[in-house]
């Protein structure tokens, strides 16, 4: 009887494919997305493998070779003032700044999402936490940046830790704004009908629904923090001689602009690369995403 | 306004809209999908046309194609025709832009979002004439309020200067209907233009249109799912079935012998007054005496800003609800029943008067034990759509109770996940899916199997099928009737349809702007409505049959007519 009453129901269900399917399909026909996607694996890899794949030590000075151009036998992108190895250093940058972009977008997260739940469930949480996130915007980042390294002296954490802080509020909002608009739709007041309590609210049907609007978020707070990097070094904030960062490189080829432009030509195209890679994906998997949230009826 | 002596005779003339051998079909993620195969009608001038049928049956498809709005992926094929014109799917967008509005206009479902927020609705007005016409800025500012007066709106020179925040739902459309009427075209092509309205409002909106068409001759194509609404209105009938036309005819031979299964099936789903009048069903007066719910004296208020006293919402309302009764809770948009329905289930605290839940008062009991009362309360909502976590699969949405209140091993709710499934009719075998790959009478039936998997004592049901298509709600109301004899819960069943809640309900309340009007069996309340209200509420739901609507229609007007009050 019931096979019968089963049979009867409603239109033929609906072949359609789960949300992580349909979400692959669409990423994997997004040129651009893919394209980003597999330059930014490179640019991992190069830079996990920095110590591996580098050809020459990133600190070695050889005053025999300073100034060679790119293309030079043994310096495929030339040497600096120091006779260092550019493409070495490069490799080692990009893993510098993109520990420091994982670390920032990871201190953002930490900070933000339990607070943006926070003042998008409660109003006095709300009230809280926006102040703070419009003081935090008040204030000049690199002020905040230059004062945070003056006292505890420049490093890489330290400046991963105020990049960080510097991205709390744009996390903050974005989950204030999902949670005020996923507890008041009509799954939410049915959970809470049936008794269930804020904190089981807040983990199974909130975040879960919030998910990819972070995940994108996360895609555009990323190259941010790897330009606030590049920024700190350039400044001789951030990570510290005879360390190199991408930052730093452009620092120390400001000097020589005219005599040896690769210095400041090589890792100023590695930062572009890294944030317009990051940017390409944020806007595919957007797209990607988007589309599951609001479904079709 | 045309002169109505000028209006063209129904008679000869070329079709205003000839649509022929339209076929529409979409490019999608998923290959090519068919929205439309080889449909052709026409709409003879001063006519006019409903085309009715169930959603995905193409019927919006087919209005917009010919005014050529489909979104980019569509690809069409045909021919269509406006006032013996150029066709259509040919057209430059010059000379498309030239038709657009000038000889076939449009008239939208959600007057809210079709109105322009930050402009009044003089200006909208104004906005088309200017295009199309070379007239002066005063000119067409009066053209605007001459309109206005006559789609019926009082103070239209006032009403001009207003934004669209200000007006009424029922304003709204009617700015729609002057917007659509401005450069008198040929045609109007009206989506489900009544369908976001209250049954009162939409009274007034059909008798409109209908004596626009009188006056000025104008033809429509009404696109609609309400049978009701065609009865009143249509002279003849397209009925669609997943994109092809399934019959036609004139709307009296249409609905009252239909020809094709379909057809007749559309109008069985139909809940309708009339079967409330003939039933013999035993008159309830007062539930038994174990009661799932009494409420007594409540009283609900929204704070409203500084300053500013508050909404009060619900005013004084008591009602009882026994074990294994179904009680019809009615009113129109804003009459406070879905805030006293979240009220009742302790998602809102009242500010005075009591709750009784089985016996035991809510406002004195919190936390843990609160918690463990909601145990004993199911609720289902509106929209199928959000009344769903897209992120758990139908099985985890189900057993979402059982994990809260901790009942069971985790093989047990299986086991009960899968009794309940079949119980709402469901195949186990979706409950490893998501939400999205469901219908929506797939989601209600889920929406029914949560609020239930419980066991609760009451059932609070709000709206639970004005989002279905009509013989979907058929099937979901029959599956509430059982699933309430089987498992005895009381329920509290809110709805703006008197006619579904004719159908399911031994009593009925009626409230208006938060107060109880009207309560009693319900054959006595929709039969014999005592308080003008009431009787008013009866009279606008539109009946699927074309000469009883005439005679209330008639009926009416001797009445001294609520069509235009002004809404």
């Amino acid at each position: 009887m019931v096979a019968a009453a089963t049979a009867r129901v409603g239109s033929t269900p609906v072949k359609e494919a789960t949300p992580w399917r349909r979400f692959r399909r669409r990423m994997i026909r997004n040129r651009f997305g893919m394209g980003a996607l597999l330059v930014l694996f490179v640019l991992v890899l190069a830079g996990v493998l920095s110590p591996i794949v580098a050809p020459h030590p990133p600190g070695d000075a050889n005053f025999a070779t300073v100034f060679q151009r790119p293309g030079t036998v043994g310096y495929v992108l030339g040497t600096d003032n120091l006779g260092r190895d550019i493409l070495s250093r490069v490799l080692y940058g990009i893993r510098a700044s993109l520990e420091v972009g994982v670390l920032a977008v990871l201190i953002a997260f930490v900070v933000g999402v339990p607070a943006g739940l926070l003042a998008g469930a409660f109003r006095t949480a709300d009230v809280i936490a926006s102040r703070g996130t419009d003081l935090l915007l008040a204030f000049p980042f690199l002020i905040m940046a230059i004062g945070v390294a003056a006292i505890l002296g420049p490093s890489l954490m330290i400046a991963a830790v105020a990049i960080g802080i510097g991205a709390v509020p744009s996390i903050l909002r974005v989950m204030r704004v999902e949670t005020a608009r996923i507890i008041s739709l009509d799954y939410v007041t049915a959970a809470r009908a049936q008794g269930a309590g804020t904190l089981r609210i807040l983990s199974h049907y909130v975040l879960p629904n919030a998910a990819s609007s972070l995940i994108v978020r996360a895609t555009v707070i990323m190259p941010g923090a790897i330009l606030g990097e590049s920024t700190l070094s350039f400044l001789g904030l951030g990570i510290q001689p005879p360390m190199p960062s991408l930052g730093g490189m452009l620092a120390d080829a400001q000097q020589y602009a005219e005599q040896a432009p690769w210095m400041a030509v090589v890792p100023g195209a590695a930062i572009v690369l890294i944030c317009l890679s990051f940017n390409t994906l944020g806007d595919a998997l957007r797209d990607a995403l988007d589309v599951q949230v609001v479904s079709r009826d | 306004m045309r002169d109505p002596d000028l209006a063209p005779a129904t008679s000869d003339s070329s079709p205003v809209l000839a649509v022929r051998d339209l076929a529409v079909s979409f490019r999608t993620d998923h290959g090519t999908v068919d929205a439309l195969r080889e449909v052709s009608f026409e709409v003879a001038p001063g006519e006019i046309l409903a085309i009715v049928g169930e959603s995905g049956s193409g019927k919006t498809v087919a209005t917009r194609a010919a005014m050529r709005l489909l979104p980019p992926n569509a690809v069409v094929s045909g021919q269509i025709r406006l006032a013996g014109g150029a066709d259509v799917l040919e057209m430059t967008d010059r000379e498309l832009r030239s038709v657009r509005g000038a000889t076939a206009s449009m008239i939208f479902q959600e007057p809210s979002a079709a109105l322009d927020p930050v402009y009044r609705v003089g200006d909208q007005i104004c906005e088309g004439i200017r295009i199309h016409r070379a007239v002066s800025r005063s000119q067409a500012r009066a053209r605007a309020v001459e309109l206005l007066e006559a789609v019926g709106i009082g103070e239209p020179a006032a009403k001009a200067r207003a934004f669209p925040h200000q007006l009424s739902g029922g304003q709204k459309q009617r700015v729609m209907i002057a917007m659509a009427l401005a450069l008198e075209p040929e045609l109007i092509i009206a989506d489900e233009p009544t369908t976001a309205l209250d049954v009162t409002v939409q009274a007034g909106i059909l008798s409109l249109l209908r004596s626009l068409r009188d006056r000025a001759g104008t033809a429509t194509v009404l696109i609609t799912h309400n049978m009701g609404v065609v009865a009143g209105l249509a002279d003849r009938v397209v009925v669609m079935q997943n994109g092809s036309i399934v019959e036609t005819g004139p709307v009296n031979q249409v609905l009252l012998s239909p020809r094709h299964p379909y057809t007749r099936q559309l109008l069985q789903a139909v809940p309708s007054l009339a079967r409330v009048e003939d039933s013999d069903q035993a008159p309830v007066r007062e539930p038994r005496k174990d009661l799932a719910l009494d409420v007594v004296n409540l009283n609900v208020e929204y704070r409203s800003g500084l300053g500013r006293p508050p909404l009060r919402a619900v005013r004084d309302i008591s009602l009882r609800v026994g074990v294994g009764e179904l009680v019809g809770l009615v009113g129109e948009s804003g009459s406070g029943k879905s805030t006293l329905g979240l009220s009742v289930a302790g998602l809102i605290r009242p500010v005075s008067g009591s709750i009784r839940l089985l016996g035991r008062d809510m406002a004195t009991i919190r936390g843990r034990r609160l918690d463990q009362m909601r145990r004993e309360i199911g609720m289902v909502f509106q929209d199928p759509r959000a009344s769903l976590n897209p992120r758990m699969t139908i099985a985890e949405g189900i057993s979402e109770p059982m994990i809260i209140h901790r009942v069971g091993t985790k093989a047990e709710r299986t086991a009960r996940v899968i009794e309940m499934m079949e119980r709402v009719q469901l195949d186990p075998g979706f409950r490893h899916r998501y939400p999205h790959e469901l219908s929506g009478g797939q989601r209600q039936r889920v929406s029914l199997a949560r609020a239930l998997i419980l066991h609760p004592k009451l059932l609070i049901a709000d709206e639970p099928t004005s989002a279905l298509d009509v013989s979907v709600q058929a099937r979901i109301l029959e599956l509430i009737r059982d699933l309430q004899e089987q498992l005895r819960f009381g329920c509290l069943f809110i709805s703006h349809d008197l006619a579904v809640v004719g159908e399911l309900a031994a009593r009925t309340l009626v409230m208006r702007s938060g107060q109880l009007v009207e309560e009693g069996p319900t054959r006595e309340v929709l039969v014999h409505p005592q308080h003008p209200y009431t009787r008013e509420l009866v009279a606008a739901v539109p009946v699927p049959d074309p000469v009883a609507q005439r005679r209330r229609r008639e009926l009416a007007e001797e009445a001294g007519d609520l069509s235009l009050a002004g809404t």
